[in-house]
């Protein structure tokens, strides 16, 4: 193996950066057709002619000044790292847009290569470009490609090698005499005085102070505070002028001239457009109906009903077939096994606790599957763009929508990722409103729990409850916001400009991986962690014992009703035939009594069963017994632990060994569980404090514990609010 | 008593194992110069963060 290259990989958002990073690697990193996947930095390796390349793909940007946390880790890579290579991948049929950022790479002087991607859709537009053209007057290679089929990767690839050895070489654009007269003494003062050039070139450091780049600011004013004042103070003066004379600041002549910069570029022959340009676009066009004012929401409406409905009504036979293959292996197992803890183990905690969350992997991979229809298409997009406008009602920024959706807006998300898409947000007071309440969505790991309690109690209309929770989800969500905008989180809303990328017909390999992966995710969590919680979860409900006397009296009462009965009736009820003559059926309903008070007693007794019934005093004014309260503490470790939780719970208080029904038919069953406390449980459940992993991000992405202290205190009682309001209005109601 | 003792034996397992995993979440999430993410395993984690770097392939 040769030497080791260290490529970067930037661009604007939705560019496709994931998707080329993903067909160089091999990696299978989620890709979304919506701007904002990438929120870090991500590194993969392969191999390319006997060389090694390791492969950086950076987060989505506009460009290089310090606006966004995306544009700060974007710069701060390449300074700081000094990749050899950096590949800008461009959307070739939204050139101008993504040349902007282009021409700071070149300002900035690191070497170049310029990845054209998406040509088929530009010539569908029909924008014909020129890369030879377009290479010369950039002075960089420039490679058309096609990135979700390989097309043109190699050739990409080695161009990028071709200028590893290429030094960093910064090229200087006009930005008018006013300017770049002023450019030229900062630059001088700069190289004089030795401010910041180990790291950037003094050219791209004049320009920066000229934008009001904070981070460039600061760092100069820690580096050398004389000389970083001496260039405020030109930015001050020329600020003034510029504002007298031209009514303008800055940074808007520097953006006008790197467009005016751009433009000229393309009227080179650069980019032909076969058609007329005021053409509406086939996404125009679709656009003009899915985000209509009007019938936009209610096109979104049905969508989402659609999915639902497609969703619980396909999955019904084979969820019903996986509860009763777990139901037979729970015979199988009773049967083959001897009496004592491991089968009570394998019986109560693995197959009735995890087989509880397996037993959802069909409408899992359903919903993931319509999820990943929507988000290849593009119209999730489309979703985040008309929930835009009732955002900023509720004190929220345009950006927040997509960290909700990411978190399961949509059902079937994850919070984690979607308090981590909060870095797009540029105000840290709508970033800390939008990373408390994203916690609030459906998330994959509720689904099964929401899709449990719904099939349970409300079987005739499960779409519409399912449309109901979330519509829910997204209201206690805003409204919450709207209560932390108004009192911990004063302050004024930024504004926000939305891209929409094109609509894409989603592919079959790409809807089957998207799917697959989910789905595949959800077994694995199932089958390890979920597993492992409820084996732990299943000795807490069952250690400690009874102690020998109470269990001896259990024993005593059996033998009272056996000795008291005629022993034909005895031989008779204890015979395995089914039916029986009254009688015998009445000694058996007295023995069953008596087993199921032991259980129950046993339960109590045990360390979970301790914890639950310490909680009932208060978690019976929101209609929860001691068992759902063990589940609902359970959940903390993960959401999916609530039903192996009462799987397990459940399972160990049933006392007939042959009647292995489900979860869904026990809760029914159960004299503590109603139409009431199942709205309850859903509601607690939907809102109460986010999973640990979840909470750690919160302490991560808002700088301090306190914030994550704070989710969780303030979810878990706004979501016991709510829970007990329903039971006790709906218990009253009937 | 030999039921018993495999149930410590998987129960000690058990819970060395979540503790472990535990522990690589929290180690994970708090790094702020991590790549490779959160590890939280969760069906919708759509994070690209979330990808350990065992399952970027080398390829060719």
């Amino acid at each position: 193996m040769n030497q080791t290259i260290r490529m970067a990989l930037a661009g604007n958002p939705n560019a496709g950066k994931t998707t080329l990073f993903n067909t160089l690697t091999g990696a299978r990193q989620h890709v979304g057709n919506y701007p904002g996947i990438t929120v870090e930095y991500k590194e993969g390796v392969f191999t390319h002619q006997n060389r090694e390349i390791i492969l950086t793909d950076l987060p989505g940007t506009y460009s290089l000044t310090a606006y966004s946390v995306e544009e700060v880790v974007t710069r701060d890579y390449l300074v700081n790292e000094r990749p050899q290579v950096v590949i800008d991948i461009v959307d070739a049929s939204n050139l101008e847009r993504n040349l902007y950022l282009t021409v700071q790479f070149l300002e900035l002087g690191c070497p170049l290569v310029v990845a054209l991607n998406m040509i088929d859709v530009a010539k569908d537009r029909g924008i014909v470009v020129n890369p030879e053209k377009l290479s010369a007057l950039l002075g960089a290679p420039v490679v058309p490609i096609i990135a979700r089929n390989g097309q043109g990767t190699q050739t990409l690839v080695e161009q990028a090698i071709s200028q590893i050895d290429r030094q960093w070489h910064p090229r200087d654009i006009s930005y008018g005499e006013d300017l770049d007269a002023v450019i030229m003494d900062m630059i001088a003062l700069v190289t004089n005085q030795n401010l910041l050039t180990s790291t950037y070139p003094p050219r791209f450091t004049a320009i920066k102070y000229l934008e009001q780049d904070d981070q460039i600011r600061q760092k100069g004013s820690q580096e050398d505070s004389a000389t970083a004042s001496l260039l405020e103070q030109k930015v001050t003066q020329i600020s003034d002028h510029l504002q007298k004379t031209m009514d303008a600041y800055p940074e808007a002549i520097i953006a006008d001239h790197r467009y005016g910069f751009i433009k000229s570029i393309l009227r080179q022959g650069v980019q032909t457009h076969n058609f007329d340009t005021d053409r509406l676009y086939a996404s125009d066009k679709i656009d003009k109906v899915l985000t209509n004012r009007l019938l936009g929401p209610v096109l979104m409406g049905m969508i989402l009903l659609g999915l639902y409905h497609t969703t619980f009504s396909w999955s019904e036979l084979p969820v019903s077939w996986l509860e009763s293959f777990f139901g037979w292996l729970s015979g199988q197992a009773d049967s083959l096994l001897p009496d004592g803890p491991i089968k009570s183990m394998l019986i109560s905690g693995v197959i009735d606790g995890m087989g509880g969350v397996l037993g959802f992997v069909p409408l899992i991979m359903l919903m993931f599957l319509g999820i990943a229809v929507l988000e290849d298409s593009g119209y999730l997009a489309r979703v985040a763009f008309m929930m835009d406008r009732i955002f900023r009602v509720f004190g929220l920024h345009g950006s927040s929508v997509m960290p909700f959706i990411i978190s399961g807006g949509i059902a079937g998300g994850c919070a984690v990722p979607g308090v981590m898409a909060t870095r797009t947000l540029r105000s840290p007071k709508e970033r800390l409103a939008t990373l408390l309440t994203v916690p609030f969505m459906n998330c994959g790991a509720k689904v099964p729990v929401i899709a449990l309690l719904i099939g349970t109690f409300f079987s005739e209309n499960k779409a519409m409850y399912m449309f109901f929770f979330t519509l829910l989800s997204w209201v206690v969500a805003l409204l919450a916001a709207k209560f932390l905008r108004l009192t911990v989180l004063k302050g004024a809303a930024t504004p926000f400009v939305m891209e929409l990328p094109p609509y894409r017909f989603p592919t079959l390999r790409g809807l089957a991986i998207h799917t697959w992966e989910r789905t595949w995710q959800y077994i694995k969590k199932a089958g390890t962690v979920i597993l492992g919680i409820s084996i732990l979860i299943w000795a807490m409900m069952s250690y400690p014992e009874l102690p020998a006397q109470r269990k001896a009296d259990y024993e005593r009462q059996r033998q009272e009703v056996m000795a008291a009965a005629d022993p034909a009736l005895v031989a008779e009820s204890e015979s395995p035939t089914e039916t029986v003559s009254e009688k015998a059926q009445a000694l058996r309903q007295q023995i069953t009594a008596i087993h199921r008070q032991e259980s129950e007693q046993a339960l109590r007794h045990s360390m979970a069963g301790r914890i639950g019934l310490a909680m009932e005093p208060i978690s019976r004014l929101a209609g929860f017994e001691w068992r759902t309260n063990i589940a609902l503490v359970g959940g903390f470790a993960a959401k999916e632990v609530i039903i192996s939780t009462l799987g397990t719970a459940y399972s160990m208080g049933e006392i007939d060994p042959d009647d292995s029904e489900s979860l869904a038919q026990r809760l029914i069953n159960d004299p503590h569980w109603n139409q009431v406390v199942a709205v309850a449980a859903l509601v607690f459940i939907m809102f109460y404090a986010p999973c640990f992993v979840t909470v750690v991000c919160i302490a991560k992405e808002a700088g301090h514990w306190g914030w994550a202290f704070f989710s969780v205190c303030f979810n878990t009682l706004l979501a016991f609010l709510l829970a007990m309001a329903v039971y006790q209005i709906g218990s009253r109601m009937g | 008593m030999w039921q018993y003792l495999t149930v410590i034996v998987i129960l000690v397992l058990c819970l060395f194992l979540i503790g472990r995993k535990i522990h690589r979440q929290f180690k994970l999430a708090t790094d702020t110069r991590n790549k490779t993410g959160c590890g939280c395993d969760c069906s919708g984690c759509s994070s690209p963060a979330c990808t350990p770097e065992h399952q970027i392939k080398k390829v060719k």
